[in-house]
């Protein structure tokens, strides 16, 4: 049997750290930026739009990361997302609020 | 007859027969919010879940279970199975045999074995049919409160009264947020003469529902005007009777929305 080649497992061995699951320090992380992005929908309608504006952009760049939970945490991966997606939308409403009040 | 009178007329005979039999639609208060949860269940061989949104609610916020646990406010779209419950998620966010309300441990939800491994603790929750296992009784929690039109539960004078105080933050579920920013209450111009204008509290919607319950899903837009919604939407359950007439108060008892007497 032919020995696989150097590249060759070198990839395999890519492939393997890119599909194992995350460990704990970076879930908690990840509920870490959860909580501090999520944590402002009760007082978006004061925040000014550029301050709603970063909070959807760090909605957006925690969502691939919440995408990559393992199957192992595939229940916390699809509340994660059901909640940033509320989020994100709410603050979505108020940037919207705040223009058709003071266009 | 006149077309004009014709167009007037021709809805409220289209109207009466509801309007008529209105006080038929009006739950019986134990019902209001009753929900059963059978799709899992029967498969693995258990009696539906009987979930009462009267018991929960005494005790939590809306916001605390439709967001933070992250139960959705549709049927069958949550996906609860025991093996998640026993992983801390949906039910088991509570209901882990170790978290303590009001000075009781609250008990856990069964294991995937089901009925056969628990026998009678499944039972308080897998209760379609077994009426008698139930712990808790409608009587026993609404026996204190006050009550509404139609004998509902008033929850809002009962949490006025500090009858209940519905906990909104779940140690190790729900993130720290800032305090709520209410906004000011309006009133919707009602689109009749025999029904007066609602005044619309956001203090008493977003205190139980925070913000993202109700924006933008059930409402897009805030601007004045921009959509108008009828009664006959809001019975189909668009607007308000998202949740009125389904787990909050009847649509039939009027003067709790339109709160001025017409004159």
């Amino acid at each position: 049997m032919p020995r696989p080649s150097a590249s060759f497992s070198t990839a395999l061995l890519l492939f393997c750290l890119l599909l194992r699951p995350l460990p704990l320090p970076a879930v908690e992380e990840l509920k870490a930026e959860f909580d501090a992005v999520c944590g402002k929908t009760h007082n978006a309608l004061n925040l000014s739009a550029a301050e709603i504006n970063e909070l959807i952009g760090r909605c957006d760049a925690l969502k691939p990361r919440l995408e990559k939970l393992g199957p192992e945490r595939g229940t916390e991966r699809k509340v994660f997302l059901q909640r940033l997606k509320m989020c994100r939308e709410f603050y979505a409403f108020a940037l919207s609020t705040k223009e058709e009040n003071c266009p | 007859m006149t077309s004009k009178k014709a167009l007037f007329i021709l809805p409220l005979f289209l109207l009466a027969p509801g309007l008529l039999f209105a006080n038929d639609k009006i739950p019986p208060p134990e019902k209001l919010g009753l929900v059963v949860l059978g799709n899992n269940a029967r498969q693995a061989g258990l009696a539906p879940v009987v979930f009462d949104h009267w018991l929960h609610r005494a005790t939590f916020t809306c916001r605390l279970c439709h967001i933070d646990i992250g139960f959705a406010m549709q049927a069958g779209e949550t996906g609860i199975r025991a093996s998640l419950n026993s992983q801390g998620y949906y039910c088991g966010a509570c209901h882990d045999g170790e978290k303590r309300f009001g000075g009781k441990t609250i008990f856990a939800a069964c294991e995937e074995e089901g009925e056969s491994s628990a026998g009678k603790q499944c039972n308080r929750c897998h209760s379609q049919g077994k009426e008698d296992a139930r712990e808790i009784r409608f009587q026993d929690v609404a026996g204190k409160l006050p009550r509404t039109t139609g004998n509902s539960i008033d929850w809002e004078k009962a949490e006025a009264d500090g009858l209940v105080k519905p906990v909104d933050f779940l140690e190790g579920v729900s993130q720290k947020r800032d305090s709520l920013q209410l906004q000011a209450d309006f009133s919707i111009e009602a689109q009749t003469s025999w029904a007066s204008d609602v005044i619309f509290s956001h203090k008493k919607h977003a205190v139980w529902n925070g913000c993202e319950v109700c924006h933008p899903a059930i409402y897009a837009s805030t601007k004045a005007g921009t959509v108008k919604y009828s009664m006959f939407q809001i019975y189909e359950g668009e607007s308000c009777g998202v949740c009125h007439s389904k787990v909050a108060f009847s649509l039939f008892i009027c003067d709790k929305c339109h709160k001025n007497k017409v004159q």
